[in-house]
């Protein structure tokens, strides 16, 4: 899933201090299963800022609203009455999120309350990982499940760079060395001879806006087009 | 939220002087303004006429729940409960304020109000508006109990459950019941020999021999057990419980000795084994007269049960008078019965015992044995000896195996091997999972003679959590929002017994389990979930009715600190304090969590915002927690809410929180104290006045938006 | 429940006794339980909480909320003040016959006020007391052997004072009887009396304290000051094994002084910044993680392997603990500020008698032991020496047995 971290609250602060009326809005999927945008974050958070705002005498308030998700038209939708009785929103979803929030409602300001991070994993409570850059061309079939690109700091694509040491990474050294991992894992499902092919230079197609249509889709889009 | 609870107010006038007084008019009038014509004053409450008198009227007006605004002394078990129980009425419908200034002053003169007791029963009307008594349903739990070992323990349990009349599924890791434990001596082995016996012969008893267990789903009453038998087939098992007996394989207890392993050093089981045979082992290492030297306790503290095999072994080698036996030990280990005079015994027969300290003690190969090289401090020189042979004692030893059973059981191994956390709440059988229990060798129980009691303790638990397979239990007491959860698994993994399972993908409380600790509702990042008479709507109300109303009489407007109790260690330690006298810091205001894993961040939050001075939180102590682990993880939101304070600019000291027993009566007084006058330091609450003008405006408007701040 | 007409006497209300009886009662059984004192709790009610930061697992707590559980618990009958006189098997059921002292303060009228404690002269020696247990109030008691009254006839002042009523001197002994169909004993141990050990000097010199005396004052004070002075002590001694280990006398470990004196010495290094040394011989192993807790305690009290002989007074108000650490030194003469004796779990002197009374036996160093009588189960430190978790286990284990005894003789 897509992970956040909350921005600073200085940060936060700062960018709402403009306001009169802000709503902190937040998204009730991958934000609040990494626990930074859910119900309960945003409600810590407008309380912050009414408290930060009392102490800096500035005359603010501060409502809260969770929807689903905020990368749906319907569920956006559903904060069109709130969005109206307010002068801004502050929105704890991802990126996708505030954007589709704010292509939704383009006359009201949009503030960023987190950073998207990465797309990773939920080791135990409060605690994620990266897995996934989304490049668009998944070699994980030929790694054995480990992924060079999000897990080596170099990118490398076929093989160690030489630097790790102990299977640990040379850049940090609590970090394991991802084409270790790959090594033995290959070697223990018995699929040492993906090795031997060369990975080849990636298309990093990734820097271009991306625009996917389900195939049984297609014809749908395309009458549209 | 269905019909609020009818609720009736009863007073306690405590003597004339209390009943004329202004205080405790104020309290007629809020109690009047709440329930109106439910509000009946008693002349004395702390007697059974009194407390009689409460459940007669309570019965006759038909309540479904009571504030008796009295004096600690009410709540002495039995005497309110006793009469409302003996009325028919459920005892635990009273809520008993403690309203009084000084408790059972009444013909001294001071049984007066206290201040702040307007606040309290203003909580107090607030918190049983929220009461919703939960109906009791009848349930079905499966009766099969899953027990896990071969050895004395295992089959103790897995006869005791069979005689009970449960069925057993008995799971072993080698084929054979009762394999030889030669560190048990002979009549735990005959012992063991006749259970093993029996529970072949038992028809209730399903045997699993050399079993796996794969994987355990579900809850107590209904776990779901996927085991792989010696043949390799699958069986599913539907289990009401759990009995884990089976231990952490063991190792020589030779951490940092430097020996190589050879064929000169044994461990103890291994040596007794072989003592069966005493010629042979004489043969073995050269035909001479044996120079033998037990090391017990060496790197890790050896058990009772090592001292006494050591012993007797010792004994046997002794017979022959001319070998050489000594026993090292880095303390002696003689807790258990009859070790004591054992080890006296074991001296008289020729046997050297050597203390050593850590450190002090080393071991060569030697041309013809292994020499040992120690420090002797009463002699205080360095001696050495040559064996033909060490003798070792064995400690739990990390294993692969065991890890993973550890894992499919829902547990994890603690620093010493065991799978028992190491906390008070959880003794003597109890484990993080509800529904599976430790017995003897699995949380590191060494002695046989109290292995007995465990299996009892386990077979008392197991009846009372499964009766005959029909049980009734209070059901919806955790109630999951559907339309907010994310399912995002906090709730499943911060249960501190594991009682928050998933039933079709969604998180479901498992009431054979739950303590109702709140913790759940607490973590949940959607506020999904709500403990009915515990939401956190009512806590709001009751903060909001404990800071009080601006312009009031006394100092109910001053809001200088909100003290959340944990009702398992402060709500007590703080009752016996008023039994003795003491009082609260004026000012101070009390609201009671069930457990300190109940605290949402929204509440403290939200007493900052009603311009309280500060906050203190008090709790069991980490590791004490009586719900496992309520009060690690309130200890956890308590520094992430100092930070969240800090960076809103208030002062992260205004939030103070403190561990305290429930027999710590004087402590708990002056944490009180202490904090107070720590928040007094700082100066009152730049909130403060804003939220008592926001207060005063709201009583005359007739409709403000609590999150609109007021201009000017 | 099929067990509900049953009735089980249980001899004796602390820990093990409770915890019996709550576990009989959950079974659907009525239980009497008889306590000799004005109060239930035995030892355990008088044990602190030693937490330092986080809990040392102490396990005192575990006595509380099943002593509340057992005040609160309806099929429970208390009797207090009892002694089981008689004990008569009749065609398998038991005919007791309890021996009542008289409750000269009425516990039915008396609302805790505190008045009769203001006014009683002889508070100090204990002529009036409250429970110790916030569970049991407000009831107080008058104890005969420390009353004024009963010497001179004459001291009525507690009485005067009650607006209640509720003394009167001239109550009566009474008896009570019962029908039961079994019997758990939970009579206890006694502490170690030091005074047997003259040169340890309790009872000579003031500021040598036993164990259980230093719990009670934690538990009750919440602060540690020297008996004679009332100044706080900076140096405290632990002297493990007084009582046990003893080659003539007590022969056997008594398994929990050594895990309440590291406890008790972290707790007050870390509460009141005292200096804490314990002499030891052996250190016995307690609960889980015993390494790291070990390794603690050896990181913060000073561990002496060596038994002192020789405990007197000094000059200037300290004790001097008289020591040889290695054989080729000198003998040292330490001074301390406290000495606390760490007592061990002596059996109860009236051992003999209960094992008389319900067709026991004896073990070798005294203890309560399993007899030829069907029907009698022990729970408990009249067993042998045993901590609070180990007495809640073998509590359930007689409850578990009584039990089954019962539901045999049904069939």
């Amino acid at each position: 899933m897509i992970v956040a971290q909350r921005k600073p609250f200085a940060e936060i602060a700062e960018a709402a201090a403009g306001y009169r009326r802000v709503l902190v809005a937040g998204c009730g999927t991958c934000v609040a299963v990494c626990l930074t945008g859910g119900e309960k974050e945003a409600g810590i958070l407008a309380a912050q800022l009414d408290i930060a705002a009392q102490l800096g005498e500035r005359e603010q308030a501060f409502g809260v609203a969770c929807v689903e998700r905020q990368c749906d038209r319907e569920f956006l939708d559903e904060l069109a009455a709130q969005v109206a009785e307010h002068d801004a929103v502050l929105s704890l979803a991802c990126g996708a999120g505030i954007q589709f929030l704010a292509e939704r409602y383009p006359d009201t300001p949009v503030l960023a309350g987190v950073n998207t991070t990465f797309i990773g994993i939920n080791n135990d409570v409060g605690v994620w990982g990266e897995r996934c850059r989304s490049c668009r061309d998944c070699l994980l079939s030929v790694t054995g499940g480990v992924c060079p690109i999000a897990l080596c700091p170099k990118g490398m694509l076929n093989g160690p760079c030489g630097g790790a040491e102990d299977g640990k990474c040379e850049t940090d050294r609590e970090r394991d060395c991802a084409w270790t991992l790959i090594y033995q894992r290959l070697e223990n499902t018995g699929r040492l001879a993906n090795l031997e092919p060369i990975i080849t230079a990636r298309n990093h197609q990734a820097s271009l806006p991306g625009r996917q249509v389900h195939p049984a889709y297609e014809r749908r889009y395309s009458a549209h087009e | 939220m269905s019909q609020p609870a009818k609720v009736g107010v009863f007073l306690c006038q405590g003597g004339r002087q209390a009943a004329d007084s202004l205080e405790f008019k104020q309290l007629r009038w809020t109690a009047d303004a709440a329930v109106g014509g439910l509000v009946f004053e008693l002349p004395q409450t702390c007697q059974a006429e009194g407390a009689a008198a409460i459940a007669r009227l309570a019965r006759e007006h038909g309540l479904e729940a009571a504030v008796v605004g009295a004096c600690p002394l009410l709540k002495n078990p039995g005497l309110l409960s006793g009469a409302l129980r003996q009325a028919g009425l459920d005892p635990d419908m009273a809520l008993v304020l403690d309203l009084c200034q000084k408790p059972a002053g009444r013909a001294s003169g001071t049984c007066q109000v206290a201040p702040g007791a307007q606040a309290a029963l203003s909580q107090a009307l607030c918190s049983q508006a929220f009461r919703h008594p939960l109906a009791s349903e009848g349930r079905r739990v499966a009766t099969r109990v899953l027990v896990v070992g071969d050895g004395l323990t295992a089959l103790l349990a897995a006869r005791g459950l069979a005689a009970a009349g449960y069925p057993v599924s008995l799971l072993t890791p080698v084929r054979r019941l009762a394999p030889p434990a030669p560190l048990l001596g002979p009549e735990a082995a005959e012992l063991a020999a006749a259970l093993a016996r029996e529970v072949e012969a038992a028809s209730g008893v399903e045997l699993l021999r050399q079993g796996q267990l794969l994987s355990l789903s579900g809850g107590a009453g209904d776990f779901r057990a996927q085991v792989r038998d010696r043949g390799g087939e699958q069986h599913q098992l539907t289990l009401g419980a759990v009995l884990m007996a089976q231990g952490p394989p063991q190792a020589l207890n030779l951490a940092g000795l430097g020996l190589p392993a050879s064929e000169r050093v044994l461990g103890l089981s291994q040596f007794l084994a072989m003592l069966a045979a005493p010629e042979h082992l004489k043969k073995r290492f050269g035909g001479r007269s044996l120079r033998v030297g037990f090391l017990v306790g060496l790197a890790r503290q050896a058990e009772p049960l090592a001292t006494r095999a050591a012993c007797l072994a010792a004994q046997r080698v002794a017979v022959d008078p001319q070998a050489r036996v000594v026993l090292f030990t880095g303390n002696a280990k003689v807790a258990g019965s009859g070790l004591e005079a054992l080890t006296q015994q074991v001296r008289g027969q020729g046997v050297v015992m050597v203390k050593f300290s850590a450190g002090g003690l080393s071991a060569q190969e030697a041309a013809d044995g292994i020499s040992v090289t120690w420090d002797e401090e009463v002699l205080d020189s360095t001696m050495s000896q040559e064996f033909d042979l060490l003798v070792v004692d064995e400690t739990p030893a990390p294993d692969a195996a065991y890890q993973r059973l550890a894992r499919v059981l829902g547990l994890t191994p603690g620093r010493d091997g065991y799978l028992q956390p190491d906390q008070v709440a959880a003794l003597p059988v109890q484990s993080r999972r509800g529904g599976v229990l430790l017995l003897g060798p699995a949380r590191g129980q060494g002695e046989p003679e109290r292995w007995q009691d465990e299996v009892a303790e386990a077979l008392l638990e197991t009846r009372k959590l499964l009766q005959q397979g029909e049980v009734c239990l209070e059901a919806g007491r955790v109630q999951v929002d559907r339309r907010r959860c994310t399912i995002c698994l906090t709730c499943v993994r911060v249960c501190p017994r594991g009682a928050m399972g998933r039933l079709e993908r969604r998180p479901v409380y498992n009431p054979l389990v739950c303590t109702a600790c709140g913790t759940c509702a607490a973590e949940c990042p959607m506020e999904a979930i709500q403990l009915v008479g515990l939401e956190d709507e009512r806590f709001q109300a009751e903060i909001g009715a404990a800071a009080g109303r601006v312009g009031d009489l006394g100092q109910a407007g001053e809001r200088s600190l909100l003290v959340f109790l944990c009702a398992n260690s402060a709500a007590q330690a703080f009752r016996a304090a008023r039994l003795a006298g003491a009082e609260a810091p004026p000012g101070a205001r009390l609201v009671e969590v069930p457990c300190a894993g109940k605290l949402d961040p929204d509440m403290v939050l939200a007493a900052f915002r009603r311009g309280f001075d500060g906050v203190l939180v008090l709790s069991c102590f980490p590791d004490a927690c009586h719900s496992l682990t309520g009060s690690t993880w309130a200890g956890y939101r308590a520094g992430h809410l100092q930070s969240l304070l800090r960076e809103a600019g208030l002062e992260p000291q205004r939030l103070v929180t403190a561990g305290v027993a429930p027999s710590q009566a004087r402590e708990v007084m002056s944490l009180m104290a202490q904090a107070q006058e720590a928040v007094a330091a700082l100066g009152p609450s730049p909130l403060k006045v804003g939220a008592q003008v926001r207060e005063l405006l709201g009583r005359y408007t007739l409709e403000v938006d609590e999150t609109y701040a007021i201009i000017g | 429940m099929a067990l509900q007409d049953k009735q089980v006497l249980v001899i004796g209300g602390g820990i093990a006794g409770a915890s019996a009886a709550l576990e009989l009662a959950a079974q659907g059984v009525a239980v009497h339980l008889v306590e000799r004192d004005d109060f239930i709790g035995g030892r355990a009610a008088q044990l602190a909480c030693k937490a330092l930061d986080a809990c040392q697992k102490c396990n005192s707590c575990l006595a509380e909320p099943r002593l509340a559980a057992v005040l609160a618990e309806p099929r429970v009958s208390i009797h207090r003040r009892a002694t089981v006189q008689g004990l008569n098997r009749t065609n398998g059921d038991f005919e007791v016959v309890l021996s009542l002292r008289p409750a000269y303060l009425d516990p039915g009228r008396c609302t805790g006020c505190g008045l009769c404690l203001a006014a009683c002269p002889a508070l100090a020696e204990g002529a009036i007391r409250r429970p110790l247990l916030a569970a049991e109030a407000p009831l107080l008691a008058i104890d005969p052997a420390a009353c004024l009254y009963f010497t001179d006839r004459q001291s009525t002042l507690c009485r005067d004072a009650c607006p209640e009523e509720a003394i009167d001197f001239t109550r009566q002994p009474s008896q009570e009887r019962l029908s039961v169909q079994a019997v758990v004993l939970a009579t206890g141990f006694a502490p170690y009396d030091p005074r047997a050990k003259e040169r340890l000097g309790y009872g000579r010199v003031p500021e040598v304290i036993t164990a259980l005396e230093l719990e009670a004052v934690l538990r009750a004070e919440g602060g540690l000051r020297r008996p004679s002075d009332g100044r706080e002590p900076k140096k405290v001694a632990f002297i493990q094994c007084v009582g046990s280990r003893e080659v003539a006398g007590n022969n056997y470990c008594s398994r929990v002084c050594c895990g309440y004196a590291l406890r008790l010495g972290r707790a007050l290094q870390a509460r009141f910044g005292v200096e804490v040394s314990v002499f030891y011989m052996d250190l016995q192993s307690f609960g889980h993680a015993i390494d790291d807790f070990l390794q603690a305690a050896a990181g913060e009290l000073r561990l002496v392997r060596s038994m002192p002989y020789d405990v007197y007074a000094g000059k200037d108000g300290r004790v001097l603990v008289e020591y040889q650490r290695r054989a080729g030194l000198a003998p040292e003469a330490e001074p301390f500020d406290l000495v606390v004796l760490s007592v061990g779990l002596s059996p109860n002197p009236d051992n003999q008698a209960l094992a008389g009374l319900a067709g026991l036996g004896l073990d070798a160093h005294g203890f309560l032991a399993a007899g030829d009588a069907a029907g009698v189960f022990l729970a408990g430190a009249a067993a042998r020496p045993m901590d609070v978790a180990e007495v809640v286990a073998h509590a359930g284990r007689a409850a578990q047995e009584t039990i089954g005894y019962l539901e045999a003789k049904q069939s």
